[in-house]
């Protein structure tokens, strides 16, 4: 009974010793996390974008985090599969996620602020602010 | 004297168990907190009495202490010497009480193995947090998994270790005492 007891007592202390261990690297983890949430909050901006696929189906991706200063073409390419050629004029958007090919139909890209705006440049020529919102619509002319 | 042992041939096992525990103990520099030092000044205690046990394990560290790849440090070495009597006085107060020691593994002396350690570990890393002005609670949990190896590594040790050591050893002194 004694070596039973003794028995239970390593048990005991091993797993008390672990536990409290394990405990201290949890909150360690858990300030580390917090702290590098915090940084990367400082070094991003958040930007929500919408896409429209013309058909009725609309996918919003907000809080998409980019570098400040990032382009429009490249938040849309962290969320979608984006085909896209570069001309003369700037880059211009083929398809996102496969959607392309109707006739007259083209992806245009609008910035919200109050009502949407359709973007004067192309994709890869604006520059992203914390908190824009922008849509990708599939239009018919 | 001891089984039959006269005061010359008890301080050479003596001797010759403390050279056998810092040539394990430099044999296994390399793999921290797992020595099989521990296990052979239990024994010494338990062959020879707790007197010359403690003996054996103080001196081992007396050396090993002093000529350590990983530095010197007084306060850390008296508490290691202190620390590590502790298996030699362990083994002779357990001498006659676990009854006769065959060749198989024995759980109750990962028990033994496991408490031992677990005093020993506490003490010197008390003590060494202290010396580095480290805080003891961040020293004591930083020093889990070092622990846990020790201890670990020592209950298997003495569970499957200790009855062939001692039974052999007695076996060796037994015809030396004749």
């Amino acid at each position: 009974m004694t070596w039973v007891a003794a028995a239970l007592l390593c048990t005991t202390l091993a797993g008390g010793a672990a536990s409290i261990y394990f405990y201290t690297r949890l909150v360690q983890v858990e300030a580390d996390y917090r702290r590098t949430l915090d940084d990367l909050e400082r070094l991003t901006i958040m930007v929500d974008v919408m896409v429209d696929y013309g058909n009725g189906t609309v996918a919003w991706f907000n809080g998409t985090r980019v570098s400040p200063g990032e382009t429009l073409l490249n938040a849309t390419l962290q969320v979608a599969d984006v085909r896209y050629t570069v001309t003369e004029f700037g880059a211009f958007v083929d398809a996102v996620n496969g959607v392309s090919g109707v006739e007259n139909h083209y992806w245009l890209w609008y910035t919200y602020d109050g009502g949407w705006e359709m973007g004067p440049v192309s994709a890869d020529a604006w520059r992203l602010h914390d908190g824009d919102v922008l849509a990708w619509r599939y239009t018919g002319f | 004297m001891e089984r039959g042992l006269n005061n010359t041939q008890r301080t050479a096992v003596a001797a010759l168990l403390t050279a056998s525990a810092l040539t394990t103990n430099y044999l296994l520099v390399g793999v921290v907190n797992v020595k099989l030092m521990d296990l052979i000044v239990f024994a010494a205690g338990f062959l020879l009495g707790a007197g010359a046990g403690a003996g054996v394990g103080a001196l081992t560290w007396l050396v090993y202490g002093t000529l350590n790849p990983y530095g010197f440090s007084l306060p850390v070495l008296g508490a290691t010497v202190l620390g590590e009597t502790l298996y030699g006085l362990a083994g002779g107060a357990l001498r006659g009480r676990l009854g006769p020691l065959g060749w198989r593994p024995d759980a109750r002396l990962a028990v033994v193995g496991f408490l031992l350690t677990f005093v020993y570990d506490l003490e010197t890393n008390v003590v060494s947090a202290l010396t580095a002005g480290v805080p003891l609670a961040v020293a004591l949990v930083g020093g889990v998994p070092f622990a846990v190896a020790h201890e670990a590594s020592n209950a298997v040790f003495f569970c499957f270790g200790f009855p062939p050591l001692a039974s052999s050893l007695e076996k060796v002194l037994e015809t030396y005492a004749r």
